[in-house]
């Protein structure tokens, strides 16, 4: 059962947690001695991007993960591991390394709307061949594991024939920025991903009902190709928006879920919402910590594997031993 | 040559618990009822159980000469409300494809499923979820959610308690609900299994107006809870309800239902009451080997011998 009050303390420290982050990131600017309308400048040009991109991208994946772990019936389903995020990758490292010098200026815009293409492509090719092989929740996962380590290769080819500075700026998109955006690409992604997330918060109640396995679903109304097929669409958006945001980021929708079910048990209605608030503090923070080392920029992927590989550790042993 | 003998098992086994012997002898009290009464007409044995809705059409669930790939063949068959139907036969037989079938899961090749009056085709899954349930057989989950919460997400909101007291008396969940699912065992799942199924169209039992569709619910269980499990569906029945069960357990399902099926490569062999259906032809022809059948107190004594030579 939900411990309401575990529930209540989760919200508290998850709200404060962003609530930090966002002031944190804001009154760096604000306590410096620079003038007025440089101070605003950036903060509206720069650091409200940066925390509006960190809250989105961090819902995106965190809720994507929890609903991929729940549909294809594997706590081990993550945006990354199930191939969502290689076939973004691929058209990132594809498009950074072969434009051609006149469409470099473009680069910017032309980026995440290939990456958003390439998401939605090895979305579909996933679920495709996992019909064609078995049309279970194991299929998808194989599948992913083959587009992955095929669009891995791919890049490595590609990693051999291009010049320095190409390869600098793909192994830092690979790592994951969150300050590639601008108001720009936030007005289109921040809408597709609220979205995206809404809907997955909707199919909640449904989602409930596959912890029994697709026959006990089924028989319980609802109708579990159908959900299948939506929700691995609308997680394919979310997580290709927040990857053409911010580059590929590791582990978030991994880790975020698994700690919360360890805290407030595996109620989808309560996990989704609170997977959304804690994935966006979380790369609020992340956002944060690479604002105090302005020295060097971090790769978010780095911060968040280094948080996470220890978290998710503490959390596996603990949720195998329990009970 | 080895003997099995049901009839050990066949009077519910003395327990220690009251409330489960006072289940049971109220069922075995109705249950011998009907055995006396079954000399006389169907119509009268049936009275006792649905008296109240003599007037309406009694059928609630019926097949007409459905077909599925090579593995179901019914030339028709119906289910009347507030009929206990305990289906048996060998592996393979179709059991469960039937069970589907009935439950509107998988769609027929050929024929007609009628339930409640309406073709199947025009029953939505949204409300075929509230007038029926269906137990399907295992199927794995790897999240380590405790029975409660697992049970909480299928039991209607309207529910004051998650577990109500007739399905811990004879399911007894509660002393593992705070446990993982992942962690109990094989006979445990299977109760908590049940009760998932029993819970999803629980306002409806109450009513006496659910159709419960069970694939082999006596899996697993103790000898304790098979009978406890037998008593609950005969119980459910009795007010109304209509349950469709498969089981291996021919001595158990023969003396607990109103009704047996037997079923054999996709085939109905026979249906109608257990006494008729029972017999030593039927029983050695669809089971290929010998049987001993007799009758006592009530009871109908079946008896295997010999299943398969070894030698």
């Amino acid at each position: 059962m939900i411990r309401r009050n575990v529930v209540n303390v989760v919200i508290i420290f998850v709200s404060l947690a962003l609530l930090l982050g966002v002031a944190g990131i804001i009154g760096s600017t604000w306590c410096s001695e620079a003038p007025l309308d440089l101070k605003q400048h950036i903060t509206v040009q720069l650091q409200l991007p940066l925390i509006l991109t960190a809250c989105l991208v961090g819902a995106a994946l965190s809720v994507s993960g929890a609903t991929l772990q729940v549909v294809l019936r594997n706590p081990l389903a993550d945006p990354g591991i199930i191939g969502i995020t290689s076939g973004a990758s691929l058209v990132a490292a594809l498009l950074l390394l072969l434009t051609p010098r006149w469409a470099s200026a473009y680069l910017h815009y032309l980026l995440p709307l290939g990456c958003f293409v390439g998401a939605l492509l090895s979305t579909f090719i996933i679920y495709r061949i996992a019909r064609k092989l078995l049309g279970s929740s194991t299929a998808v996962i194989l599948a992913g594991v083959a587009i992955s380590t095929l669009s891995g290769a791919v890049i490595a080819w590609l990693y051999m024939f291009s010049d320095a500075n190409a390869l600098r700026n793909l192994t830092f998109w690979l790592m994951g920025s969150l300050y590639q955006t601008n108001w720009l690409i936030l007005s289109v992604g921040g809408p597709l991903i609220a979205a995206a997330v809404a809907l997955q918060l909707h199919f909640a109640a449904d989602l409930n009902k596959l912890y029994a396995g697709e026959l006990a679903a089924k028989s319980s109304g609802v109708d579990v190709e159908k959900l299948t097929e939506r929700a691995l669409i609308v997680c394919a958006v979310a997580v290709g928006t927040a990857v053409s945001m911010a580059g590929s980021i590791a582990f978030v929708g991994l880790l975020v879920p698994h700690i919360l079910r360890l805290l407030i048990g595996h109620n989808n209605r309560y996990l989704l919402p609170l997977s959304a608030i804690s994935g966006a503090s979380l790369l609020t923070l992340v956002a944060l910590s690479s604002e105090l080392t302005r020295a060097i920029t971090l790769p978010v992927s780095m911060v968040t594997a280094t948080l996470g590989g220890p978290l998710l550790i503490w959390a596996l042993a603990k949720g195998q031993i329990k009970g | 040559m080895t003997t099995k003998n049901f009839t050990a098992q066949q009077r519910p086994v003395s327990s220690t618990n009251p409330q489960i012997n006072a289940i049971e002898g109220d069922i075995i009290g109705t249950n011998s009822k009907q055995k006396v009464s079954s000399k006389d007409e169907v119509a009268d044995d049936k009275s006792a159980a649905d008296g109240q809705n003599q007037a309406e059409d009694h059928i609630v669930l019926s097949v007409q000469h459905v077909k599925v790939a090579s593995r179901l063949w019914v030339e028709g068959i119906s289910a009347k409300k507030g009929e206990c139907i305990h289906i048996i036969g060998p592996n393979g037989a179709g059991k469960s494809t039937l069970l589907l079938i009935l439950a509107g899961l998988i769609e027929a090749d050929e024929g007609n499923v009628t339930l409640l009056g309406k073709p199947m085709d025009n029953w939505s899954l949204a409300t075929l979820a509230s007038v029926r349930t269906l137990l399907a057989q295992q199927s794995e989950s790897g999240f380590h959610l405790s029975v409660k919460e697992y049970l909480s997400f299928y039991s209607s909101a309207q529910q004051s308690v998650l577990i109500p007291a007739v399905l811990e008396k004879a399911l007894e969940v509660s002393d593992f609900s705070n446990k993982i699912l992942t962690q109990l065992s094989g006979g445990e799942r299977q109760r908590v299994e049940i009760c998932r199924a029993l819970l999803q169209i629980w306002p409806q039992l109450e009513h006496g107006e659910g159709i419960v569709l069970l694939d082999e619910p006596l899996q697993g269980l103790d000898i304790r809870h098979q009978y406890a499990l037998a008593s609950l569906v005969k119980f459910l029945c009795k007010k109304g309800n209509t349950i469709l069960m498969t089981s291996h357990d021919i001595a158990l399902s023969a003396n607990y239902c109103d009704s047996l099926w037997l079923m054999q490569s996709g085939r109905m062999v026979a249906s109608g009451r257990p006494l008729e259906v029972a017999t030593q032809t039927n029983l050695e022809k669809v089971f290929e080997c010998h049987f001993a059948i007799s009758k006592r107190d009530n009871f109908l004594e079946i008896q295997v011998c010999a299943p398969i030579s070894l030698e």
